[in-house]
C-alpha cells in the first residue's frame, strides 16, 4: 500500500526513459484475473507505455479484454483511462508530441506494429465520446457515415444498416418517421445513442466508450446504460466512467486505474463487494477520486 | 405602484460591505459606457455622413434643368417677326440681332429690347432668296434671285454687330434664282452647297487665295454638279436642303417628309445614297429641319408636333447604295402642336422647340429628356439656345421677345442613359459606353456605368476562380494535415502576404507578369493545367510506395518531393508548350486566339476538359467504384495501387476523348469559344489580373477559413477518424461542411476586397472600358475608373458626379454582397453550430 502511494513522488519527475519495470510489474495487478480465465479475448494490451512529451501517462499495462462482455475501466480523474482507449484505435497519434511502447493485439492482429494501416484499424473499432458528436448531417448520414466513407453507395444495404444500428442502438422507433431530419435537432440522449449507433455501424470488433453519460441528464444516461448492458453478446465493450454506480450496473468486468497503472482488474461484482487492494476500496468506496 | 425603499444600510460585517460595488468602479463603468456608445454612435453617423454626401455630390445628375423668367418686351412688329432669317445672342447676352429677309440687321439691347441700330447689310436688288447659318462662328451665305450667292460673316461687335459679305459667286445659270443653300466651315474644308430654281444642284469648295502684292483675297470654287432626281411624285424643289460639315452627305427634304440623301464621300461619284419618310403619317408634314451639332444628327419637326433624330448607321442589309441607312434612333416627346421654331446648342446635344402652342421645351437628344418646359399664349416664331446655353430667348407671333435663364448643368444623365442602353450618334445600335473625354469639341461623352460594372466583376470573377481554390485547399490543409508546430510559422508568413501593397502587385502584374505571360502564354496555361495533374499522379504514386518508405518519407521528404513534382509540371509544360501549339493551335496560339487560324475544335475541348472530366468521375463512380472495391479488398497496396493508377489514368484519358469529341460536334454546330470566353490577346489582360488579385485575396481568404477550419470542434474530428475515416475524408465530409459559414465569410471578404481593388487592376487591367467576357482581354472596374479619371475631372462637372456616383454604385455593390453574405452565413451558422 505505502509502496502505491509512493508512486505520484516518483512520477514528478519526467522520466524520459523507459520506467523501472521491475518495481512496476510486481505491484500492478495480472492481466488475466482469475475470474476472466474462461472469457474468449478480443484485445491484448501488452507492456503498453505512453508518453505526452516527456511526461508518461501510462505505466507498462498488460492486460486483456473479454469478447462479448462489457469491461469498464474507472479510477480518478487523470490517471490515464482516455488515455488508455484512445490507443486502442490511436486516435492519440494525432497529438504530435505521443510516443509509445509495447503493443496492443486486436483479435490476435498488432496495433501498434509498424505495417499496420490506421485507417484500417479504426474501422475495425468503434469510439463513443463523453461529448455528443453526431455530425451536422442528417440521421440517416450520420449512422452510415462508415459506410459511406468506404464508397458503399447501395441503398439497400445503407438502409439495411441504418435500421439495424438504430434498432441495436434503442432508437428506432424514435426516429424512424425522421431519419432525414438533422441529427442536431435530437436531445442529448438522442444525440448519444445516435453516435453508439453511428459506432456499432460498421460492426465493429470491439467497441470503446469514454465516459459516455457524463454530459447526459439522469433520465438519458438511463436509457444509454440499459442500451449498452443490452449490447453485451453482441460487441466487446471496453467503457470508461468515473460513475461507480454505472460501473456497477453495465459492465462484467472493471479495471481500476490509479496515475497510469493498472491497479486491480477483476469480476465488476469482485471489485465492488470484495476489492483485493486497499486502494480500490477506498475508490469504490468514495473515499478518494 | 410599489414604492421602492432604500436598501439595507450594509452590516457591519466586512462580508456584507464587500456587496456593494464602490462609486469609482460604478464611474467608471458609466464613463466606459457612455464611451463606448459615444464611439459607435459616431462611426454609425460617419458612415451615414459619407453615404449622404456622396448621395447628395450624385443627385443633381438626375434633376433637369430650371427657367427663370429673365425678362419680355415686345421687340418686332408681328409682320416682321415672320420675316426673320436668323436671330442670335452674344454668349454674354448684352446684345442681340435679328436679320430679316429683306437683309435688314436690327441690334437690339438684350436686357431692355431697345434697338440699337437697323441697317440692310445689302442693297435691296437683287432679292434674297435663300439663307444659311451656321450653328458656330456667324458664317452665314446668301441665295439672291440673280443667282449668285454671297459667303459672309455676322460678328457681334463692341457697337452691337456686323455683317461682313464677301463678292458675289455666280453658281449655275444666270438670273436663275438661288432657291436653297448649306455653306459649312469645318477646320478641314469650307463647303457650300446650292439648288437652283432650276434644279440644278452644284456643290462646291471653297478654297482662297490671298493676293501678295494687294491684300487683296479671292475665293474659288470647285465645283460638282451632283444630279438632282427628285423622288415620284416631287414636282416642287425641296423645302430643305442640309449638308454636314465634312461635306459628305446632303440631305433634300420636302414639307411631306422625303428625305434623299446623297453620299458624296467620293465627290466625283455622288450617290442618291436612299431616300426616306421622316413623317410616315399620311397627312403629316416636316416643319423643321436641323442639323444637331456636331452635324451628325438631323433633329426632325412635324406639324404633330413630334420631334425626332435621324442619324445615319452601318446598315449593309438595308440595301442602299453606300450600305448606310438613316435611323430614327431617338423620338423624343411630342408636343401638341406643330414644331414652329428649333435652335440647337453649340456645345452639347441640347435643344429647344417651340411650337404653335406656345410651348418652349428644353431637350436633350441622347438621353431623350424633356429637361424644362415654360409655356406662352402666342404661337412661338423663334427660339434661341445662346452660345453658352445659360439662356432661352424666344420670339413669339406678336413680335414679343422672352428671355428665361437656363440652369442646366448636367442634361446628359437619366438612369436609362447610366444604366441603360443608349444609341449615340454614329454607333450601330443601342449599347452601354463609357467614354468621358475625348480630343474633338464636338464629342459627346457617355456615360454608362454598366462597362465599369462588367468589369469590376469580370476581374472579380477571374481573380476568385484562380484563388477561391488555392486559398482553401491551402488553409485545408494547413488546419487540417500540416504538423501542427508547422501551422503557426506559415499562417503568418501568409498573412504577411496580405500586407503587400497593392501598387507594388500591380507593378509587377503589369512590368513583370504580363510579359511574361505575354510571351509564354501557352506554357503557363499548360503548366496551371498540369500541376494539379502531376500532384494527383505522385499522390497516386506515392500510395504505390512500399508502406515502411512511406513512413520513413512522411516528413519533409513528401514535402521535397511535391515541391519537385511542381517542378516537373513546369518543365514538362515548358517542353510539351511548343509541340502543342503546333499541334492543336496551327504553331500560333495568339493567332488561333485572333481567329486567324485552326479550328474551334481545340479551344471547345480544353473549356469543356474539366466538365469532361467531373462526367466521368461521377460516371465511373457509379458504376464501377463498388465493384472494383469489391474486387480490390484483400489484394496487396502495390496491386491496388496499379491499378487505381491505371484507372487514373483511364478516366484522364476518357476525359481528354469526351472533350474531344464535344468539341468536334460542337463545332458542326457553329459554335467557337473565340469571340467570346477566350478571344484576340492584349497585353494588359484579365489573366493577369486575376493571377495577381488573387494573390492579393488569397491571404484574406486564407486566415479567415483556416480560423474558421481549425476552430471546428476537435470531438468531430476525432469522431469521424474514429469512425476510420481518412484525414482527407474528415475535412471533406465533415471540417468544411461545419466550417462553411466561416469559409463562407472568408470567401465574401475576399470577393469584398476584389471588387474594391483598385491599383491592381489600374495597372493591369489596361483600363479598357469593354464589355468583353474575353479572358484575354483587358477591362475597366468602378474603382480603376475613379482613379484614373478624377484628377480630370472638373469639380461638380457631370464626370466629377459620374465618378461620385460610381464611388456610390461600388458602395451598393459591395453593401448588398456583405448583406446577402451575411444572410446566407447565418443560415450555415445555424445549421453548422447546434453543436
Ligand atoms: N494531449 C495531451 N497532452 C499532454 N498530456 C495529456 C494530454 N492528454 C492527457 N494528458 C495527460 O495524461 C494524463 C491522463 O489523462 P487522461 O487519459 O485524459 O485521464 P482520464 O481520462 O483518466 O481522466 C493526465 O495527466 C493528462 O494531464
Ligand atoms: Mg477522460
Amino acid at each position: 500500500m505505502t509502496a502505491l502511494l509512493e508512486r505520484p513522488m516518483k512520477t514528478a519527475t519526467p522520466t524520459h526513459a523507459a520506467p523501472p519495470l521491475d518495481a512496476q510489474t510486481t505491484e500492478t495487478a495480472p492481466p488475466v484475473p482469475p475470474s476472466l480465465a474462461d472469457e474468449e479475448m478480443v484485445l491484448e494490451v501488452r507492456d503498453f507505455c505512453l508518453w505526452y512529451g516527456a511526461k508518461q501517462a501510462l505505466f507498462d499495462l498488460s492486460l486483456k479484454f473479454p469478447k462479448g462482455k462489457v469491461t469498464a475501466l474507472i479510477g480518478p480523474s487523470g490517471c490515464g483511462k482516455s488515455t488508455l482507449i484512445r490507443s486502442i484505435n490511436r486516435l492519440n497519434d494525432l497529438i504530435d508530441s505521443v510516443r509509445y511502447s509495447g503493443d496492443m493485439l486486436l483479435n490476435g492482429a498488432s496495433i501498434f506494429g509498424k505495417t499496420v494501416d490506421v485507417i484500417e484499424l479504426r474501422k475495425r473499432t468503434g469510439m463513443v465520446f463523453q461529448k455528443t458528436n453526431p455530425f451536422p448531417m442528417s440521421i440517416y448520414e450520420n449512422v452510415i457515415y462508415s459506410l459511406r466513407i468506404d464508397g458503399e453507395n447501395r441503398k439497400s444495404i445503407l438502409d439495411e444498416t441504418v435500421e439495424r444500428s438504430l434498432q441495436r442502438a434503442a432508437l428506432w422507433d424514435e426516429v424512424k418517421d425522421r431519419l432525414n431530419e438533422s441529427a442536431l435537432q435530437m436531445s442529448g440522449g438522442q444525440q448519444q445513442r445516435l453516435c453508439i449507433a453511428r459506432a456499432i455501424a460498421a460492426e465493429p470488433e470491439v467497441l470503446l466508450m469514454d465516459e459516455p453519460c457524463s454530459a447526459l441528464d439522469p433520465i438519458a444516461t438511463g436509457k444509454v446504460e440499459e442500451l449498452i448492458y443490452q449490447l453485451r453478446g453482441l460487441y466487446s465493450v471496453i467503457i470508461v466512467t468515473h460513475n461507480m454506480q454505472q460501473a456497477a450496473r453495465v459492465s462484467d468486468y472493471t479495471a481500476f486505474f490509479y496515475l497510469g497503472q493498472l491497479i486491480e482488474y477483476d469480476a465488476t461484482d469482485k471489485i465492488f463487494t470484495n476489492p483485493g487492494k486497499k486502494q480500490t476500496e477506498d475508490y469504490v468506496t468514495g473515499r478518494f477520486g | 405602484m410599489p414604492t421602492l425603499t432604500e436598501p439595507p444600510p450594509p452590516a457591519a460585517s466586512p462580508r456584507a460591505y464587500r456587496r456593494t460595488t464602490s462609486p469609482a468602479v460604478r464611474l467608471v463603468d458609466k464613463f466606459t459606457t457612455a464611451l463606448i456608445t459615444t464611439g459607435g454612435l459616431m462611426v454609425i453617423v460617419a458612415v451615414i455622413g459619407i453615404l449622404v454626401y456622396l448621395v447628395s455630390v450624385v443627385l443633381p445628375l438626375f434633376r433637369g434643368a430650371t427657367l427663370t423668367a429673365a425678362g419680355r418686351y415686345p421687340l418686332l412688329t408681328p409682320d416682321r417677326v415672320n420675316q426673320l432669317w436668323t436671330l442670335q445672342l452674344d454668349e454674354h447676352q448684352h446684345r442681340g440681332f435679328i436679320l430679316d429677309r429683306q437683309g435688314k440687321l436690327a441690334v437690339f439691347d438684350v436686357a431692355t429690347g431697345k434697338i440699337l441700330s437697323d441697317e440692310p447689310i445689302l442693297p435691296a436688288t437683287p432679292a434674297i432668296t435663300a439663307f444659311t447659318r451656321t450653328l458656330r462662328g456667324g458664317y452665314i451665305g446668301l441665295g439672291f434671285a440673280d443667282g449668285t450667292i454671297r459667303l459672309g460673316r455676322i460678328r457681334f461687335t463692341d457697337a452691337g454687330a456686323e455683317a461682313v459679305l464677301e463678292d458675289p459667286l455666280t453658281i449655275g445659270k444666270k438670273d436663275v434664282p438661288v432657291h436653297r443653300l448649306d455653306y459649312k466651315v469645318s477646320d478641314r474644308r469650307e463647303v457650300v452647297t446650292v439648288l437652283k430654281a432650276d434644279g440644278e444642284l452644284v456643290w462646291d469648295e471653297v478654297t482662297r487665295r490671298e493676293n501678295i502684292l494687294t491684300g487683296k483675297i479671292t475665293t474659288k470654287l470647285a465645283k460638282h454638279d451632283l444630279p438632282y432626281q427628285p423622288p415620284a411624285g416631287h414636282t416642287n424643289l425641296p423645302d430643305y436642303l442640309l449638308q454636314n460639315s465634312q461635306g459628305d452627305q446632303v440631305f433634300l427634304a420636302w414639307r411631306d417628309g422625303t428625305v434623299q440623301r446623297y453620299d458624296l464621300r467620293t465627290i466625283d461619284r455622288p450617290l442618291i445614297a436612299e431616300t426616306t419618310d421622316f413623317t410616315p403619317e399620311p397627312g403629316i408634314e416636316l416643319t423643321n429641319l436641323q442639323f444637331m451639332f456636331g452635324d451628325q444628327s438631323l433633329i426632325a419637326g412635324d406639324s404633330a408636333g413630334s420631334v425626332t433624330a435621324w442619324f445615319r448607321v452601318h446598315r449593309p442589309e438595308a440595301g442602299t447604295a453606300d450600305q448606310y441607312r438613316l435611323v430614327p434612333a431617338h423620338k423624343l416627346e411630342a408636343h401638341t402642336g406643330p414644331i414652329t421654331a428649333t435652335d440647337m446648342s453649340t456645345r452639347d446635344k441640347c435643344f429647344v422647340t417651340g411650337s404653335t402652342t406656345g410651348d418652349i421645351w428644353l431637350r436633350h437628344m441622347t438621353s431623350k429628356r424633356v429637361l424644362s418646359r415654360v409655356t406662352l399664349e402666342k404661337s412661338i416664331r423663334a427660339t434661341h439656345l445662346t452660345p453658352k446655353g445659360d439662356a432661352i430667348f424666344a420670339l413669339d407671333s406678336a413680335g414679343h421677345a422672352h428671355r428665361w435663364a437656363v440652369h442646366n448643368p448636367h442634361p446628359e444623365t437619366t438612369w436609362q442613359t447610366i444604366f441603360g442602353k443608349v444609341w449615340y450618334e454614329g454607333y450601330d445600335h443601342p449599347d452601354y459606353t463609357w467614354q468621358s473625354s475625348s480630343g474633338n469639341d464636338d464629342f459627346e461623352p457617355k456615360f454608362s456605368l454598366i462597362p465599369l460594372v462588367f468589369g469590376t466583376l469580370k476581374a472579380t470573377v477571374y481573380s476568385m476562380l484562380f484563388a477561391v481554390p488555392i486559398a482553401l485547399l491551402a488553409a485545408i490543409y494547413t488546419s487540417q494535415f500540416l504538423d501542427k508546430r508547422l501551422r503557426m510559422p506559415i499562417k503568418s508568413t501568409v498573412e504577411t502576404m496580405a500586407s503587400l501593397p497593392s501598387v507594388v502587385l500591380g507593378f509587377i502584374a503589369a512590368l513583370v507578369l504580363a510579359p511574361i505571360v505575354e510571351n509564354r502564354l501557352l506554357q503557363v496555361l499548360a503548366t496551371f493545367l498540369l500541376i494539379p495533374v502531376v500532384v494527383l499522379l505522385g499522390g497516386y504514386l506515392w500510395q504505390m510506395l512500399p508502406r515502411h518508405v512511406t513512413l520513413r518519407w512522411e516528413g519533409w521528404p513528401k514535402f521535397a518531393l511535391l515541391l519537385a513534382g511542381v517542378f516537373v509540371a513546369v518543365l514538362v509544360g515548358r517542353v510539351i508548350s511548343s509541340p502543342l501549339e503546333a499541334w492543336l493551335f496551327s504553331g500560333d496560339f495568339k493567332a488561333w486566339l485572333d481567329g486567324r487560324v485552326g479550328t474551334a475544335i481545340p479551344g471547345i475541348a480544353t473549356l469543356a476538359w474539366p466538365v469532361c472530366l467531373a462526367v466521368v468521375w461521377y460516371a465511373q463512380h457509379k458504376i464501377i467504384t463498388n465493384r472494383l472495391n469489391q474486387t480490390l479488398a484483400g489484394r496487396s497496396r502495390v496491386v491496388v495501387g496499379v491499378i487505381e493508377l491505371g484507372k487514373l489514368l483511364a478516366i484522364l484519358a476518357a476525359a481528354t476523348a469526351l472533350a474531344w469529341i464535344t468539341g468536334m460536334i460542337l463545332t458542326q454546330f457553329g459554335m467557337d469559344p473565340r469571340g467570346s470566353l477566350v478571344g484576340t490577346y492584349v497585353q494588359r489582360n484579365t489573366l493577369v489580373v486575376g493571377f495577381v488579385m488573387g494573390f492579393a485575396v488569397i491571404p484574406i481568404i486564407y486566415t479567415i477559413s483556416e480560423d474558421a477550419l481549425s476552430s471546428v470542434p476537435e470531438q468531430l474530428k476525432s469522431a469521424s477518424l474514429g469512425c476510420g475515416a481518412t484525414q482527407w475524408q474528415t475535412a471533406v465530409r465533415v471540417i468544411v461542411p461545419v466550417a462553411m459559414s466561416g469559409i463562407f465569410s472568408a470567401i465574401m471578404i475576399g470577393l469584398g476586397r476584389a471588387v474594391g481593388e483598385t491599383m491592381i487592376v489600374v495597372m493591369a487591367a489596361g483600363n479598357t472600358p469593354l464589355m468583353d467576357v474575353n479572358i484575354f482581354n483587358g477591362l475597366r472596374a468602378l474603382s480603376a475608373n475613379i482613379a484614373v479619371e478624377l484628377p480630370e475631372a472638373v469639380k461638380d462637372g457631370t464626370l466629377y458626379r459620374m465618378l461620385f456616383l460610381a464611388a456610390v454604385s461600388l458602395f451598393v455593390m459591395t453593401f448588398a454582397l456583405n448583406t446577402v453574405a451575411e444572410i446566407i452565413r447565418q443560415r450555415f451558422r445555424k445549421r453548422a453550430f447546434q453543436l
